[in-house]
């Protein structure tokens, strides 16, 4: 890229190099014998929405730890905002917006208490109330930390880390555990945040929400990436197909269905049963007549187009969330 | 310094917040100081002096003085030398020694004298009463000696003496065992608490240096030894007349002193323990043998031989004397610069431990 730049570049000519805001080679992260993460590589650029996604366990939250510098890596490289991380990387860390998953305030301060103090440890801050709006969290700006809700806590937990107006964001988990409602107007809160500019990693055991949200994603597994890019992509690179969910109440012979018109492939998880078809009229009409004769013991049937939780079993042969 | 700052107030308000810990802190040792010194004074205090007389010589106006203060029942009269009545006003044997000149008929005929009452510094009250009592029979000896004007002055001379009430001497034990116990629950149990509930990794997060935490945490907390050790002092001279008989600048070094040791005493204990469950159990391990060995209920000496050691090994037997010295100028342990070093000692290998084996997460 930089023999282009060089070599053919006009005079004045500005060529615009997108910013990459993060940049990791290689790394890799042990707890004693357990490999945490096994030697991952990712980039990403300024201005995204960038997901990790994968079940609890997958290496997510200790890669962002490494990345904020909580944790150091036993291998790889790591730039983040063209700095590496390090515990006492503080002008780093002024610039980073961090929300963990696990973590909690002085119990007995107030809302707006907390959001002043956490503005004190930092160069540069955000209007308190500003973001006490966007959070929603306006009647509860007196409140002991301690009185909030569980929601009401990760939200807050979300507002401290933008409390710096930080040019990355980097939220664990910031949907766990709240209603569909909260979790939407949060996801409106991070395209806020993208459409100012800023740059957003976020990790996430929600297919769904990585759907929404993320303009890429790199799917994690026991400490691997084991596949990398735009939600859709990702899904049209492994599936043409539709995806059949069946809900069986019985048992059912796997290989009858796999031979039913138009099923190309299946994939089959304790009572539940996914079959990928070409053409949705015929395999229905096959399921609904073996369900009418009695052959199939069918509970529940849903057909949809196929999603980032197909690859992930197509990739991995479970199911993310368990 | 911002947030500095920050941290400071962030960690007050916290504290204040707490009742719990608002009670232990402030409250406890109030109610302690209360109860104790209501008790033991309860009944101890019915009017009587063992007044030391030093009168040589035959002269007959000290023979009718003498006889003048035997006729009041509330005192004991003891005649000696002043190098014997000294002493034992210094062991606590005497309430008051007083001097009178030899030559006290010529005196008396001179004009008038000075007559000299060495009292015990540390009883205020009782060296007044005292001391109006002898100014009664000193009015009524001249009246019979004749002549309208008085001619005796008696002038108070304080001493320090041994002898100290239960609450003077209990009281600056109480100001060490509140300060002990400030970096035992205040701090060691407060990091556990922190360290636990993962709000040390959320500010690690952050770009402040764990110096400026250390710091603030460590400035906040002494400030708040010097609030208790104020309100321990107001109530003892309010409510009990314990006086601070040293410098008030010493006095301040001592708490400060010792409340940095005991705060390096904390962060060491919270680097030891894993978990804040295990961690409290361990506290109340350090707490009690601290409480009760160190002299601060009942003077070292009463203690076993056999439990000796154990007396000489802990910081707040040191911290005990040294303001039990600086208030009531009570007899030393050891002398003073022993007591400021020792915490010294302590401090420094406490702090070096900590930051050797402090775990912040």
């Amino acid at each position: 890229m930089w023999g282009d730049l060089t070599g053919q570049g006009s005079p004045g000519r500005v060529l615009q190099v997108a910013d990459v805001v993060i940049e990791v080679e290689g790394l890799v992260k042990r707890y004693g014998e357990i490999l945490a993460v096994a030697g991952i590589s990712f980039s990403v650029e300024k201005g995204e929405v960038f997901g990790l996604l994968g079940p609890n366990g997958a290496g997510k939250t200790t890669t962002v730890e490494c990345l904020e510098g909580l944790r150091l890596p036993d291998e790889g490289r790591l730039s983040v905002l063209g700095m590496t991380p390090s515990p006492t990387n503080y002008a780093l860390k002024a610039r980073l917006g961090i929300q963990l998953q696990e973590s909690a305030f002085f119990p007995r301060l107030t809302v707006v208490e907390t959001l002043h103090t956490f503005a004190r440890l930092y160069p540069r801050s955000r209007n308190i109330n500003e973001l006490i709006d966007l959070l929603a969290l306006g009647d509860k700006r007196r409140s002991l930390v301690k009185d909030l809700s569980g929601g009401q806590r990760q939200r807050l937990a979300v507002a401290l880390a933008l409390v710096n107006d930080p040019d990355l964001l980097i939220l664990d988990e910031p949907t766990a555990g709240l209603d569909p409602q909260a979790r939407h107007a949060l996801w409106d809160v991070i395209r806020t945040m993208q459409a100012e500019g800023k740059t957003v990693l976020i990790t996430t055991h929600y297919m769904e929400e990585a759907e929404a949200l993320c303009g890429r994603v790199a799917i994690m597994d026991y400490g691997e990436i084991i596949a990398l890019g735009a939600p859709d992509a990702l899904v049209a690179q492994r599936f043409r197909e539709t995806a059949v969910e069946l809900e069986l109440s019985g048992e059912a012979d796997l290989d009858e269905l796999a031979a039913l018109p138009g099923v190309g492939r299946l994939a089959a998880e304790k009572d539940r049963i996914v079959l990928y078809t070409s053409d949705v009229p015929q395999t229905l009409a096959a399921l609904t007549t073996r369900a009418a004769q009695g052959s199939l013991p069918l509970r529940d049937l849903i057909w949809r187009r196929a999603s980032l939780e197909d690859v992930y079993l197509a990739l991995t042969g479970r199911r993310i969330r368990e | 310094m911002r947030a500095f700052w920050g941290l400071v107030s962030a960690e007050t308000k916290e504290l204040l917040r707490d009742r719990a810990g608002l009670f232990w802190m402030l409250g406890f040792p109030v109610i302690f100081i209360l109860l104790f010194g209501f008790v033991f004074s309860g009944g101890e205090e019915e009017v009587h002096f063992e007044l030391g007389v030093v009168a040589q010589g035959t002269d007959p106006a000290i023979q009718g003085l003498l006889s003048g203060l035997r006729q009041v029942p509330v005192l004991t009269v003891h005649e000696g030398t002043e190098e014997e009545e000294l002493a034992e006003l210094r062991a606590g044997r005497r309430d008051g020694v007083l001097v009178v000149p030899q030559d006290l008929a010529e005196r008396l005929s001179a004009g008038g004298t000075k007559l000299t009452l060495y009292v015990d510094a540390t009883q205020l009250t009782g060296r007044e009463v005292l001391s109006s009592i002898l100014n009664q029979v000193l009015a009524e000896f001249e009246a019979g000696t004749g002549g309208a004007q008085r001619r005796l002055v008696l002038a108070q001379e304080p001493i320090q003496a041994r002898r100290l009430r239960t609450i003077d001497y209990m009281l600056p034990g109480v100001l060490a065992m509140t300060i002990m116990q400030l970096g035992l629950f205040g701090v060691a149990a407060h990091l556990l608490s922190l360290r636990e509930r993962k709000v040390l990794r959320r500010l690690w997060a952050t770009p402040v240096p764990r110096a400026t935490f250390v710091s603030a945490q460590i400035t906040q907390r002494v400030l708040l030894a010097l609030l208790q050790a104020a309100i321990i002092l107001t109530l003892g001279h309010l409510v009990f007349s314990v006086p601070i008989l040293g410098s008030r600048l010493v006095l301040l070094g001592v708490l400060i002193l010792g409340a940095l040791t005991f705060v390096a005493l904390g962060y060491f204990l919270a680097a030891m323990a894993r978990t804040q469950e295990s961690g409290i159990a361990f506290l109340q391990a350090v707490n009690f043998p601290m409480m009760f060995l160190s002299g601060i209920f009942w003077p070292v000496e009463w203690m076993p031989g056999f439990l000796k050691p154990v007396v000489w090994a802990l910081p707040l037997t040191y911290l005990g004397d040294a303001l039990r010295q600086t208030m009531v100028q009570a007899s030393p342990l050891v002398p003073l610069w022993v007591d400021l070093a020792v915490l010294g000692g302590w401090l420094a290998v406490m702090a070096a431990l900590a930051v050797r084996f402090f775990r912040w997460e």
